[in-house]
């Protein structure tokens, strides 16, 4: 069994234990790639049936344009269905007002649309992309991540997972957020991605973008909702994004990769990690995402 | 702090082969060694020399003023770990070589977490453990080769660490060996690998060494390199485990040997004729060990979750005796009933616990439960019958161990 053969397996056994331990789980859809592998893992998991889980994609209002269409293709082509759900909304809801920074992320904010959701539509599971590459903090959490009716990670309390034998029983109110590629690098995806030929938006290969250039050289994309300065300087760039996020706070990386197989090359001689290359939001702090995920988030 | 040492590190442009390949094989590692035994060095170390650490990463873990990295940071990821300057969790790390993707779980070492170490150690083929040349084996040691041999692990490579700080002697390897061997009993299907290392300067970690010419074997990772790829049983008669139903359609896992469309199943009297076969979403003729299968035909309607179907005759009882971990809170004697888990079978289990309980002890004990489970005499054997014990009112997983025995 190569490695390729033992992730996808992996994941979806981890698929049907969520469909056949829980009675309204979620696939929380963001239109990155590691969500669009988890739509194509459920297709085969369940194949000849359809997927039984609905898609929930929480909306930040700074979704890359290319993102909402590449989703609302997917889900049409693929005969899905989809719950949307808006970050706005929940600010508003609690009188939150953007952050006035140059770079206004609704990345936290994400959690209370969550969290929202979770208690409107009643969902008892939320199956999720990330991966235990990604950051210190998700390389400790299981699988079946129990969340209290509060929606709170207890990272010092999870369940012990021997055998990757998944233990879903919750009560009323309490929820498990799912994680099938928590083995997964990203290579590993984009390997992955090659080989079953699965379609990405085009945000993910090389493009000429109009952007803002940091002084540390990050380069972010020029859109209405940066609170630009004078001093900004504007540059037209060959880029591609590494990752998925907001407009706000996702940079992007120069590159010249216009397909899969060329993106695999540029990532195995890169020297950065994925999210140190591209989000803002992780910079802040050395426990951002621990923080986050006490309180809610993905 | 634990693990902050000085160790120079560079990057090498030339290691892009050990990257990106997409017919590696998976191997499942994990490491355990006491407190301050050089467990997040080793790890450092192996992930460094491998090149698997991003140079943002490196920058994390270099503490200001000058090129000492404390690499307990990749792998210590939680708030409370780094305040405490221990490892408390499980944390799960990538790093591939030419052939392989290894997994590497890094488990805790300290007696208060033998829980955790236990659940990262259940599902890998291979052991690091890590032993101080410094200081005689402590009783934690013992508990951890107590584990390793609970869990039947199959390959130990007992490092003997800090070698540099002995001379590279000979003898206090030696004096070592004499003392695990005296506790340690590898079983008939147990390789032990010993190796004398330095994990700060790196003899025998990834590099071979002129320093200790009185061992000509391999390194750490020359040993992990020729560990053969895990081959499941594939001679065995096939057994089928039911995940659930959906659309009419029956889901489940090759828990071991060949599914073929054409093989007759059975279930206790009744009997499955598969009509058409998917592994992983593909539609198949036959299925390997541990793949996932969707299954097609008229007789879908007797499946049912938790159910094994296979070819031979298995043991049925209401009655088994099991090796735990007890991974709850102290428990008294007394009556007491949980949810048992064994694969995708759910049970009421009743227990009569003789004495008190606590985190972490290893203790045989038998189990009562609602309905009869079934179990092949050779999976017990091979240590494959497994559970997991969960409490009725916090759904807490309590418990997790091996079936030794069943009663009819």
């Amino acid at each position: 069994m190569d490695h390729l053969h033992y992730l996808e397996t992996e994941a979806i056994e981890i698929l049907r234990e969520t469909a056949f331990q829980f009675e309204r789980p979620v696939l929380l859809f963001s239109g990155g790639k590691d969500s669009i592998c988890m739509v194509h893992l459920a297709r085969l998991a369940f194949a000849p049936n359809p997927i039984p889980f609905t898609l929930l994609h929480i909306d930040t209002g700074h979704n890359f344009t290319e993102t909402l269409s590449f989703r609302d293709n997917l889900v049409q082509t693929m005969g899905l269905s989809i719950e949307v759900r808006s970050v706005v909304e929940a600010m508003r809801k609690r009188e939150i007002l953007d952050p006035k920074v140059k770079f206004p992320s609704r990345n936290a904010m994400q959690s209370f649309a969550l969290l929202d959701a979770i208690q409107e539509l009643n969902i008892d599971a939320c199956i999720g992309g990330g991966r235990r590459d990604e950051d210190k903090a998700r390389a400790k959490e299981r699988i079946f991540s129990f969340r209290d009716h509060e929606g709170t990670w207890n990272p010092l309390s999870q369940r012990p997972e021997p055998w990757t034998m998944l233990n879903g029983r919750i009560n009323p109110g309490e929820n498990v957020r799912v994680f099938p590629l928590s083995n997964w690098t990203e290579l590993d995806v984009w390997n992955y991605i090659q080989r079953e030929q699965i379609a990405l938006p085009s945000l993910y290969f090389t493009h000429e973008r109009l952007c803002v250039e940091l002084p540390d050289g990050a380069l972010m994309a020029y859109n209405p909702y940066l609170r630009l300065e004078s001093t900004d300087v504007l540059v037209e760039r060959n880029v591609r994004f590494r990752t998925i996020g907001d407009m706000t706070c996702t940079a992007a990386i120069p590159s010249m990769a216009s397909s899969v197989e060329e993106v695999i090359t540029e990532l195995n001689q890169t020297q950065l990690s994925e999210r140190g290359a591209t989000r803002l939001d992780d910079r802040i702090s050395e426990a951002g995402m621990e923080d986050r995920k006490r309180q809610g988030y993905f | 702090m634990t693990g902050s040492v000085k160790l120079e590190w560079k990057i090498e442009n030339d290691k892009d082969i050990f990257k990106g390949r997409t017919n590696m094989r998976i191997l499942k590692v994990f490491t355990c060694g006491n407190v301050d035994d050089g467990k997040s060095t080793l790890l450092g170390r192996l992930l460094l020399d491998s090149d698997s650490i991003s140079v943002d990463i490196l920058h994390q873990l270099t503490e200001p003023g000058g090129g000492v990295l404390n690499l307990a940071l990749l792998t210590d990821g939680l708030r409370a770990e780094r305040s405490m300057g221990i490892t408390i969790d499980v944390a799960y790390k990538f790093f591939t070589t030419k052939h392989t993707k290894y997994i590497l779980v890094d488990t805790p070492g300290h007696q208060e977490y033998t829980r955790n170490m236990y659940a990262g150690a259940s599902e890998c083929e291979v052991a690091i453990i890590l032993i101080d040349a410094l200081k005689p084996i402590e009783a934690q040691t013992r508990k951890h080769f107590e584990i390793m041999e609970t869990l039947g692990i199959k390959h130990l490579i007992i490092a003997v660490n800090k070698m540099d700080a002995v001379g590279f002697e000979h003898a206090v390897f030696l004096e070592r060996q004499t003392e695990v061997n005296a506790v340690l009993n590898p079983q008939e299907n147990q390789h032990v690998h010993w190796i004398p290392i330095s994990a700060l300067t790196g003899e025998n970690v990834v590099e071979s060494t002129q320093a200790m010419p009185w061992y000509p074997g391999p390194t750490i990772l020359e040993c992990l390199e020729s560990i053969p790829a895990f081959i499941d049983t594939h001679s065995a008669l096939p057994l089928l485990e039911i995940q659930g139903i959906y659309e009419g359609t029956a889901y489940g896992k090759v828990l071991q040997g060949t599914l073929d469309v054409k093989n007759t199943l059975y279930h206790g009297t009744q009997s499955l004729e598969i009509e058409e076969c998917y592994v992983n979403g593909i539609p198949s003729m036959v299925a390997a060990p541990g793949d996932q299968v969707t299954l097609l035909g008229s007789d879908i309607q007797i499946l049912a979750r938790g159910q094994q179907w296979g070819l031979e005759s298995p043991l049925r009882g209401t009655e088994c005796t099991v090796e735990l971990c007890w991974m709850g809170d102290t428990t008294e004697p007394g009556t007491m009933e949980f949810i048992l888990r064994r694969g995708t079978a759910e049970r009421i289990a009743r227990v009569d616990l003789p004495i008190r309980i606590n985190p972490n002890d290893i203790q045989q004990i038998t189990l009562n439960l609602s309905a009869p489970i079934d179990v092949l005499t050779d999976r017990i054997q091979a240590k494959k019958e497994r559970i997991i014990l969960i409490d009725k009112t916090t759904n807490a997983t309590v418990a997790a161990g091996i079936i030794k025995q069943i009663n009819q």
